[in-house]
């Protein structure tokens, strides 16, 4: 790869031509004009996003119970019955912030996949922090959802490290128009955010199979701690996966949203959260930008947008890529 | 209408709004300015004379010369009365001296007032106050032409000009100091004979500049005497002589009575040049001159200034000095937040929160570069402390924000009384930190570090440092306060800019870095 045409910037008419979207226009062309401010609450507070999902009969992952006030952290043994595994989520935390993933108990003590240990006292003030708002955009009160573990896909086993793997969608006006996957590596901690060092990879919207790949916006080819290629994996269910998230889009009426899913081995594509501000490094990941794809959506006739026809439009942006 | 008509059409109001007030605003200062600037006088001539009895054809005549003031000062009106009188405006073409030439025939009384209103600043014109111009041999050799009572002690002078000065200036220097050396007598007692001074070494002030223009003359310097009168409040006023000497195109003056050299006081007016009095008869007689000079009040908008009007309300000079620091301060905010999203949404530098880049300058300014160096410092590794002893404690947000603020201001203080007891008392604004920001950027730091790897902080620590010292230069720049002081409204432009970063759709510069991958793999070879 780093040969003579390698170089350490580009230039503005290159990223242009390469269709590539920066976060200026991001926000301004598409967030600002697609995204109701009055919907955001929708899709950052992962509660109501989960009720959402679950009055549309979209997969999500069962919650045990949801933590409002300080008072209720006294009840959290209550919740968990004698549950082994579990995760611990505050309801408005961004990019992954403040999760805790439970593999198994012992005692009073919490263990994680990767086997740390957290004491009865750690796991209370964490959700007790969690409630005050450490974790919440803008640091507002916060309500902490405890919901099943998911256990990822084996078929995703091989690339994934010390966590679970997911799956960004991102929709515009109700059309898929890029999907990656994002591993997690020992680098992120388990944690499937690539600006923590996750690793992620390009999907197919028609086959759901994976290519490129990207880690700290470098191109990659192999996991880097499993040195598996991380290109030609299947994604498992991939069409239901993405009729879960049109379906999702529709219901939740921002223009211009990204749809995080976990394959679980049993449930398959369970909706984690949606995201009104998109990140962008998914284009790397394609080695190409989403702007033209954006654009063929704004292009295409609005029945095209709606119910299944829009696979006549998710073909024709495999064919956009393709030429 | 969209976003981004109605964006640009708001980024054009807002400049053009912008560019009107400053320039109204503008306007009115200079012209108050202007105002306060003028000065003005009047200069009232009153002469009574005789026409003497000349025959039938032969008209007496009264020459009374008009005052004609250097710039930047300027005759701005002027009248006479002289009845019974013919009148005629003549100006001398050798000298450039006006006059109102009255004539008479009959050999009886006249009474003549003349009065001229000069404005020793008019406009605040920043002209030459010398004006070119050319010398006709005539008029050469009229001022080159000695007085009939120079005498040889004139040319004694002349000759003894040391012939090591080369340039003509080095020798009306010498005149000139040679002039000034000459001790000073009464008018009575002196006289006005030029030989006479010069034997004696004394010389009444007009024997002292009819001596400096005749060795000028014999010098071969074209040179000659204007009377006037000095602008001032003063009994009765007396005509005062100078000298000019001509060189380089000018008619450049001397007053070796005062020792102005060069360049004449504004409220000296000049009246008649080549020599002679206010006042000149042919035929007739005057039995009494007396001239008043008085000041002129101000204009009004000079007196009305400062009555109470709303428009004041814009000007913000007009505040007691001691806001002004402050004032400036806060102006200068908006500026270090354009900064601020300038380099978070074109350059692409991540800072910890939006304005604490500014904040965290502002109070650099407050503080003197040094101590507030120190004081952060301290503040911020107090507070880091703390806040990883706090962990172990498991603290509710509040109080654990709070227990880090309390530990930040004991440091500070701390710090202040140290910073006193090792050297120099600091200034009391170092304490202000903007503690409260200090805090939450310290909470924003430990949290950051804790969820996205230390190495992420740190880079959004360094990037607030760096957008918070452009800060500190802007607001460091006193230029630019005083200037945002006295037009707040040059603010619609900050706003414009505020526009049109927010509608700015291009990529970030770290975006060039960020996505050169994309590149990179298209030009891979396949």
């Amino acid at each position: 790869m780093i040969g003579e045409h390698f170089r350490f910037w580009a230039w503005p008419e290159e990223l242009r031509k390469a269709g590539v979207l920066g976060i200026n226009r991001r926000n301004v062309d598409y967030i600002l004009n697609a995204n109701p401010r009055g919907l955001y609450p929708t899709v950052d507070d992962k509660l109501i996003t989960k009720q959402i999902c679950q009055e549309h009969g979209i997969p999500v992952p069962e919650t045990y119970g949801v933590l409002i006030q300080q008072s209720h952290v006294k009840s959290f043994p209550d919740i968990l019955g004698d549950r082994q595994e579990f995760v611990i989520k505050p309801a408005n935390g961004a990019a992954g912030r403040g999760i805790i993933v439970i593999a198994r108990r012992r005692g009073d003590d919490y263990i994680t996949p990767s086997r740390r240990i957290i004491s009865w006292s750690d796991l209370r003030y964490h959700i007790a922090t969690s409630l005050s708002g450490l974790y919440s955009l803008g640091g507002q009160v916060d309500k902490v959802i405890v919901e099943k573990r998911i256990i990822s896909h084996e078929a995703l086993h091989t690339v994934a490290v010390g966590g679970t793997p997911d799956i960004r969608v991102i929709i515009y006006r109700g059309v898929p128009a890029m999907a990656m996957i994002r591993l997690p590596t020992c680098e992120s901690g388990g944690r499937a955010n690539l600006h923590q060092g996750a690793v992620a990879a390009a999907i197919d919207l028609m086959t759901g199979k994976t290519f490129g790949g990207v880690m700290d916006n470098r191109v990659i080819t192999h996991h880097p701690d499993t040195e598996m290629p991380i290109a030609g994996i299947e994604i498992p269910n991939w069409r239901h996966l993405m009729d879960s998230a049109m379906r999702l889009s529709d219901a939740l009426q921002m223009g211009y949203v990204g749809v995080d899913f976990v394959i679980d081995a049993t449930q398959g594509p369970v909706v984690l959260e949606a995201n009104a501000r998109p990140g962008l490094a998914i284009q790397v990941a394609h080695g190409h930008g989403i702007a033209p794809r954006l654009e063929l959506i704004d292009a295409a006739p609005p029945e095209l947008h709606r119910g299944e026809r829009r696979w006549e439009l998710i073909q024709k942006i495999g064919e956009l890529s393709a030429a | 209408m969209n976003a981004r008509s109605l964006s640009r059409i708001t980024i054009i109001a807002l400049v053009a709004l912008g560019t009107l007030f400053v320039l109204l605003r503008r306007n009115a200062r200079t012209e108050y300015q202007v105002a306060q600037e003028n000065s003005f006088w009047r200069v009232t001539y009153e002469i009574r004379f005789k026409m003497r009895d000349s025959g039938i054809d032969k008209k007496a005549e009264l020459r009374v010369a008009i005052p004609s003031p250097n710039p930047p000062a300027a005759l701005i009106d002027d009248d006479f009365t002289a009845p019974q009188l013919e009148t005629i405006d003549w100006k001398g073409s050798l000298t450039g001296t006006r006059e109102y030439r009255f004539f008479g025939r009959n050999s009886k009384d006249y009474t003549v007032t003349a009065k001229f209103d000069i404005n020793t600043r008019a406009d605040g014109a920043g002209d030459d106050p010398l004006a070119m111009e050319s010398l006709s041999p005539d008029a050469r050799s009229r001022f080159l032409r000695q007085y009939a009572e120079s005498g040889p002690r004139v040319q004694d002078r002349a000759q003894a000009i040391p012939e090591t000065l080369r340039s003509v200036e080095e020798r009306i220097e010498w005149i000139f100091e040679d002039c000034l050396g000459l001790r000073a007598t009464t008018p009575e007692e002196g006289g006005t004979d030029i030989e006479m001074a010069l034997a004696t070494g004394q010389a009444s002030p007009l024997g002292r500049v009819k001596a400096f223009v005749s060795i000028c003359r014999a010098a071969k310097i074209p040179a000659r005497l204007v009377t006037g009168f000095e602008l001032r409040r003063v009994e009765s006023p007396r005509p005062h002589v100078w000298a000019e000497v001509f060189r380089n195109n000018r008619w450049v003056p001397f007053d070796p009575e005062y020792g102005f050299a060069r360049q004449m006081p504004a409220s000296f007016v000049p009246v008649r040049r080549g020599g002679g009095t206010v006042v000149e008869t042919k035929g007739a007689e005057v039995s009494s001159e007396r001239y008043t000079i008085e000041r002129l009040p101000p204009p009004e908008e000079v007196l009305l200034h400062d009555t109470r009007q709303p428009l004041q309300i814009f000007d913000l000079t007009r505040l007691p000095l001691e806001m002004h620091e402050v004032l400036k301060l806060v102006l200068l905010l908006p500026l270090g937040a354009l900064i601020t999203a300038f380099f978070r949404n074109v350059i692409g530098i991540r800072t910890f929160g939006t304005f604490a880049p500014s904040l965290l300058a502002m109070s650099f300014i407050y503080a003197a570069f040094g101590t507030g160096l120190v004081l952060l410092l301290v503040a911020v590794l107090a507070g880091l402390a703390g806040r990883t002893l706090l962990e172990r404690l498991h603290l509710l947000m509040v109080p654990r924000l709070s227990f880090v603020l309390t530990v930040i201001i004991l440091c500070m203080v701390l710090g202040v009384s140290l910073v006193d007891y090792m050297a120099s008392t600091p200034q009391p604004q170092a304490v202000l930190l903007p503690l409260v920001i200090l805090t939450i950027i310290i909470e924003r730091f430990y949290v950051t570090s804790e969820e996205d790897g230390f190495p992420f902080a740190v880079q959004l620590a360094v990037g607030t440092l760096v957008v918070a010292a452009f800060c500190y230069l802007i607001l460091k720049w006193n230029d630019i306060g005083t200037l945002i002081l006295t037009y707040p409204e040059a603010h619609l432009f900050t706003l414009a800019a505020f526009v049109f970063i927010g509608r700015y759709t291009g990529y970030r510069v770290t975006e060039l870095w960020r996505f050169r991958d994309v590149i990179n793999n298209r030009e891979k070879p396949q």
